[in-house]
């Protein structure tokens, strides 16, 4: 066979040149190698890549092994060439000019797959930098601060001014402005703390007592409001001793300056006859007990301050020497000798914080037996109203005269003598038993109220005599706070004794305070300066601070008062210096 | 030299400041005793606070400074030698601001932010200590530029010597001038290697089929194999070179863009507390 080739190169202004060969044998190889009859030079070509053959005139062309040709853009092994045919030889293409039967085969050669510039090719296929990722810190940055303004500044104001918006979060597990918390909630505000605005009512706005007062109602000021027109005073606000986001136990001010920035110098400031105190340890003043006296012309009971160094006497109207009933060596009594200690009568109430109240009957009447008739030790006439004692012993002796057989010189016969059964007693005899049984209940009676039993522990007045005599008994008022504006636990003091504190053994007046001046405390206690070895002491582990007793915190700064009180009418109530 | 002026900037003038803040902060958090505790909203939380906060935008505008040429605002230098003591100082100046609270919420996350900014700064600062003294030796005086020029070049004379060799090898040293990356992906970049290197491969595969070549085709065969060796020492070369340049700047990727996020919730965290007052 022959061939006819042609080999076009392409100029880069334009046009084409073509060197032509003429080939010839019995069938032409193609491929990189110089023994093919078609060389194509470029090393993307195999050695031997393919070979066209002339079969009875007709040209057939087939791939090598390993290779590939492209015969019209499909890959083929094998097939019959036709005028027209572009044949792909690795970068070269083959133009089928004419493949006519019998006739010569003219083709065209073309290097149309240039190889590229590898160092381009290189660059483009490698990321050599960190910006060339398609990372960009600027899109991020973006990005970022996007987001966090938005979920953390936009959202919950949002939520603040739309209440549309914050019921959608409302089931959320986190509301649109809980992520402003600054800290746990005291856990009495738990039930309420993911709704920011129950406190927090105003933008830009500190919380106001408002706010607080809304649930707390109950709650006094800490002096009337009127009694003190202090700047300092009235517009504290409750956050600036309660601070909230502190943690479940809450966080209430204990410190010196809480009460002691104003009470250092408060009768400066206000006037005030109050003494003025920094810290328990160095200048509190002395201890002043709220002493309760008897008034026996106005018979009643009247109330006043008196230092407790000063030893001031209380009337509680009953008579009790502690030091005989604490004697060590004991005490005779129906049940033989006792030896009586501060706990068989002063008990601690429930709480630990005081006493329970002192009584006859769970106290003294164990010893204290209000008997009237020797023989009959059993009958006791009852505690606390002289008119039914009275009758009481009417009934008693009334009873005793109708039975006869009473063994009493001055009485009539009929209450002398013993009745046989079935025998009638007279109207006579009986006007005489009567007449008997009362003179009888009126001088035991008597006896009882001023001298053999009731005396023992009260005062006890004849107010009328004659015939129907009359007694008083002086009303008692057995103190159980005499400090009532400091809080003493006793429950707290637990491993201390009685006797410790109160004197009792020594006092043999029940006019006695024993209650200790602030030198007794003062032994363990410090304030919040100079400590020492002592217990640290604020003004609140003993004092109140909403103790105004009519003032309410919903009173002030224009809240509606809640009691009816004007202002002139608390201006005369206050009290003189 | 950069890295040293750095911290010895006009006499370690922004040591000394930032020792005098942190060591003012810390006297002055010891003696506070606040009744509800060290906190943010004490006297000296807000103080700490608004000198953090001061701080922070300070030290973000470190990245308007530098890229404005014309400015005369102190020299580019000091800046960033400010930028690095000032930035280690707000670690001590925010955690007493915080008075060591923590909770999930904004005002932590605003910490933690910045916390993390401050960490890959310190990162910075290590690479731009370490890296350009190892990519000096590695490029032997060259650029990753012309590593890759002489890539090309090692390239097109395989495929000389290649031509004259079997179809085989000449597959070889196509896959090898053609799918040899440097670089890649972020992890590549990173890592120093690429995953497959076809230079690599085409080095081993043509060494093994040398084996079999015919006596007259020895010479290329070895030479194409030095060839093959200069070029994978090249590629090597060259990885670590985008290695290096990428810790380099890898760091900058989490720098900037939490420092925005911390921006965000800085604001959120000054507004938030004013807000709810």
């Amino acid at each position: 066979m022959q061939c006819n080739v042609s080999f076009l190169t392409r100029k880069s202004r334009g046009g084409v040149t073509h060197k032509d060969d003429v080939i010839s044998g019995s069938s032409i190889r193609i491929g990189r190698s110089t023994d093919n009859e078609l060389y194509l030079s470029d090393f993307r070509t195999s050695l031997h890549h393919a070979t066209i053959h002339d079969r009875q005139g007709r040209y057939y062309i087939e791939a090598e092994s390993g290779s590939d040709i492209r015969v019209n853009n499909n890959i083929i092994q094998s097939t019959r060439l036709n005028g027209g045919d572009i044949i792909a030889v690795g970068p070269y293409d083959i133009k089928i000019v004419s493949a006519d039967e019998g006739k010569d085969l003219d083709i065209t050669v073309e290097l149309v797959r240039q190889l590229g510039d590898d160092l381009e090719k290189l660059k483009q296929r490698s990321v050599t930098t960190l910006a060339a990722t398609g990372f960009s810190r600027r899109r991020w940055s973006w990005v970022f601060f996007t987001v966090i303004a938005a979920l953390f500044l936009a959202l919950p104001i949002a939520a603040f001014f739309s209440d549309d918006v914050r019921d959608m979060f409302k089931d959320a597990p986190i509301t649109a402005d809980i992520a402003w918390k600054t800290g746990e909630f005291e856990s009495a505000h738990t039930f309420f703390a993911n709704d920011c605005k129950a406190c927090h009512q105003e933008a830009f706005t500190t919380v106001r007592d408002v706010a607080c007062v809304t649930c707390h109602t109950e709650t006094h000021t800490h002096a009337d409001p009127l009694f003190f027109e202090l700047s300092g005073l009235n517009e504290t606000r409750c956050a600036t001793c309660h601070k909230e986001h502190n943690g479940r136990d809450g966080l209430v001010r204990r410190d010196e300056g809480l009460c002691g920035d104003c009470h250092k110098d408060l009768d400066e400031k206000t006037g005030t006859d109050l003494k003025n105190v920094q810290d328990f340890g160095k200048n509190h003043p002395d201890f002043s007990a709220t002493m309760f006296r008897y008034d026996a012309a106005a018979k009643k009971f009247t109330s006043e301050r008196d230092a407790l160094k000063d030893k001031p006497v209380e009337t509680s109207n009953l008579k009790f020497p502690h030091d005989t009933h604490l004697d060590p060596e004991g005490l005779d009594s129906p049940n033989g000798n006792q030896v009586m200690v501060c706990a068989d009568c002063h008990q601690p109430e429930p709480g630990g914080i005081g006493m329970k109240p002192i009584n006859m009957k769970d106290h003294c009447a164990q010893c204290h037996r209000l008997e009237f008739e020797e023989d009959v030790p059993q009958r006791v006439v009852p505690h606390g109203n002289l008119e039914h004692i009275l009758y009481t012993l009417t009934e008693y002796y009334g009873n005793v005269a109708l039975k006869g057989g009473y063994d009493d010189i001055d009485a009539p016969a009929v209450v002398r003598n013993r009745r046989r059964p079935g025998q009638r007693v007279t109207p006579r005899e009986r006007k005489d038993a009567f007449l008997w049984a009362k003179q009888k209940a009126m001088s035991v009676g008597e006896d009882l109220f001023e001298d053999r039993v009731c005396a023992t522990c009260h005062d006890v007045t004849k107010v009328k005599d004659g015939d129907s005599p009359k007694w008083e008994i002086a009303p008692v008022r057995i103190a159980d706070t005499w400090l009532p504006k400091s809080r003493f636990v006793h429950n707290k003091h637990k491993t201390m004794e009685c006797t410790d504190c109160h004197d009792a053994s020594k006092s043999e007046d029940s006019g006695d305070v024993l209650i200790p001046a602030i030198d007794n405390c003062q032994q363990c206690h410090a304030g919040t300066s100079e400590v020492h070895n002592k217990v640290e002491s604020t003004c609140v582990d003993c004092h109140g601070f909403h103790i105004a007793d009519d003032f309410l915190l919903g009173d002030r700064k224009g809240m509606p008062a809640r009691n009816e009180r004007s202002a002139t009418a608390a201006r005369m109530e206050k009290p003189s210096k | 030299m950069m890295h040293q002026s750095l911290f010895v900037y006009s006499g370690y003038r922004y040591l000394k400041l930032s020792m005098l803040l942190i060591i003012a902060s810390v006297v002055a958090y010891a003696i506070h005793a606040p009744v509800d505790g060290p906190n943010g909203g004490t006297w000296l939380g807000y103080t700490l606070g608004g000198l953090g906060a001061f701080l922070i935008l300070l030290l973000m505008w470190f990245g308007m400074r530098k890229r404005s040429y014309k400015s005369s605002m102190g020299k580019v230098e000091g800046w960033l030698s400010a930028h690095v003591y000032l930035g280690l100082a707000l670690i001590v100046i925010a955690t007493l601001h915080a008075g060591f609270q923590v909770g999930w919420n904004l005002h932590t996350l605003a910490y933690v932010l910045m916390f993390i900014v401050i960490i890959s700064g310190i990162f910075g600062v290590y690479a731009y200590l370490r890296y350009p003294e190892l990519m000096t030796k590695n490029r032997r005086g060259n650029t990753l530029e012309l590593m890759m020029i002489e890539m090309s070049e090692l390239d097109r004379e395989c495929r000389e010597t290649a031509a004259k060799l079997t179809d085989e090898i000449s597959k070889c040293i196509l896959e090898s001038s053609e799918k040899t990356t440097i670089g890649g992906s972020v992890r590549q970049q990173l890592s120093g290697r690429p995953k497959h290197c076809a230079t690599q491969s085409a080095f081993n595969k043509v060494s093994e089929l040398n084996k079999s070549l015919p006596k007259e085709m020895a010479d290329d065969g070895s030479r194409l194999i030095t060839l093959l060796g200069k070029k994978c020492e090249l590629v090597q070369r060259a990885c670590r070179d985008v290695q290096y340049k990428a810790m380099m700047d890898i760091w900058l990727y989490f720098h900037v863009p939490l420092s925005f996020a911390l921006l965000a919730a800085l604001i959120a965290h000054v507004v938030s507390i004013f807000f709810y007052w």
